[in-house]
């Protein structure tokens, strides 16, 4: 299943995420951009968990999982009792003015039906959001660990014999 | 990052717009937030409200990542979500550096581009100030700032123009 995953470093705190998703999702972003320290950025996000405590307290069951793997609130059937939001870990969900739900980041299933990579991901100008598998995201933080003991390893050479290490 | 300055008052601002313009004020939300507040969704939000109070027409108020993006721009004149918004305006006030100017000039041809900022260098951010400071002036400022940089309000009293928001 995929996922939008974050590249903390990457990330300046524009909120372009924010407002493409607003201009996706009738006008209410369903992400945030958090500053720590009021000079470090870092987004949040529905993680559409597996066992996504959001759908388990849920008293009408408006939140369900997709085939595809999101986790999504039926707005038709959602009466904004906000027992999703009191459970999440992210603090994600948030209350809608405008439709009088709950609303929060369906991983925009349309665009992904249609091929495409979810808005803040397209929109996100450092590409500090990326849409991927969780293998592919961690295939290369692998490698990277990998390259780092190679090199600690060869340090290590020039300092002891082979027979000592 | 860079550092941007406001070449403009309030009233000079006002100025140039009439009460038949069709007014977007356009911020950005990176750099600019950081001088002194000149960009960023509040600002962008106050100098809204504080034209419509003044009877102008603000049709819309477009908070961007990154305005020397040029795909980011062009984005705004493209998408559904805000392609009649951006076609039926006049004029755009830019809370942004000289470089989000340019864009804005390049990719919305037809409308008036009102020229606010001024762009002068680059700058520092730390954990104690919270705002940026000037470390790199351009040449052409003449500005000579100490070590620990300089603050906006003072490179903008030596060069005569303005810091912060409107």
């Amino acid at each position: 299943m995929k996922r939008v995953y974050l590249i903390p470093n990457r990330c300046l705190g524009c909120e372009e995420c924010i407002e493409a998703c607003a201009k996706e999702h009738d006008w209410v972003g369903r992400n945030y951009v958090l500053w720590i320290d009021m000079v470090y950025a870092v987004q949040l996000r529905c993680a559409h968990c597996e066992n996504a405590p959001c759908s388990i307290v849920c008293p009408v069951e408006a939140i369900k999982k997709t085939e595809e793997g999101a986790v999504v609130i039926d707005e038709n059937v959602c009466i904004a009792c906000g027992n999703c939001a009191l459970v999440c870990p992210y603090g994600i969900p948030l209350f809608s003015e405008a439709s009088k739900k709950m609303v929060k980041c369906d991983q925009c299933i349309d665009r992904q039906k249609e091929g495409e990579e979810p808005v803040c991901v397209r929109n996100c100008p450092t590409l500090a959001l990326q849409f991927d598998e969780i293998e592919e995201y961690e295939a290369p933080k692998r490698e990277r660990a990998a390259r780092r003991i190679l090199q600690a390893g060869s340090y290590l050479r020039e300092i002891l014999m082979p027979q000592e290490g | 990052m860079i550092i941007s300055l406001r070449k403009l008052t309030y009233e000079e601002l006002k100025n140039q717009l009439s009460k038949e313009d069709k007014i977007v004020v356009w911020a950005c939300n990176n750099c600019v937030k950081f001088c002194d507040k000149f960009g960023g969704r509040e600002t962008m939000n106050n100098l809204a409200e504080k034209l419509k109070t003044d009877g102008y027409n603000v049709v819309r108020r477009e908070l961007i990542g990154m305005s020397c993006v040029l795909d980011l721009v062009h984005l705004r004149a493209i998408e559904e979500a805000t392609k009649k918004t951006f076609e039926e305006a006049t004029v755009i006030i830019p809370l942004t550096c000289e470089d989000g100017y340019e864009n804005l000039k390049y990719i919305f041809k037809d409308k008036k581009i009102i020229d606010v900022p001024k762009t002068i260098g680059l700058g520092i951010l730390s954990t104690e100030w919270h705002t940026l400071r000037l470390s790199i002036p351009f040449e052409e400022t003449g500005l000579k700032p100490p070590a620990e940089g300089m603050t906006l309000e003072s490179a903008a009293k030596q060069l005569g123009i303005y810091a912060g928001p409107f």
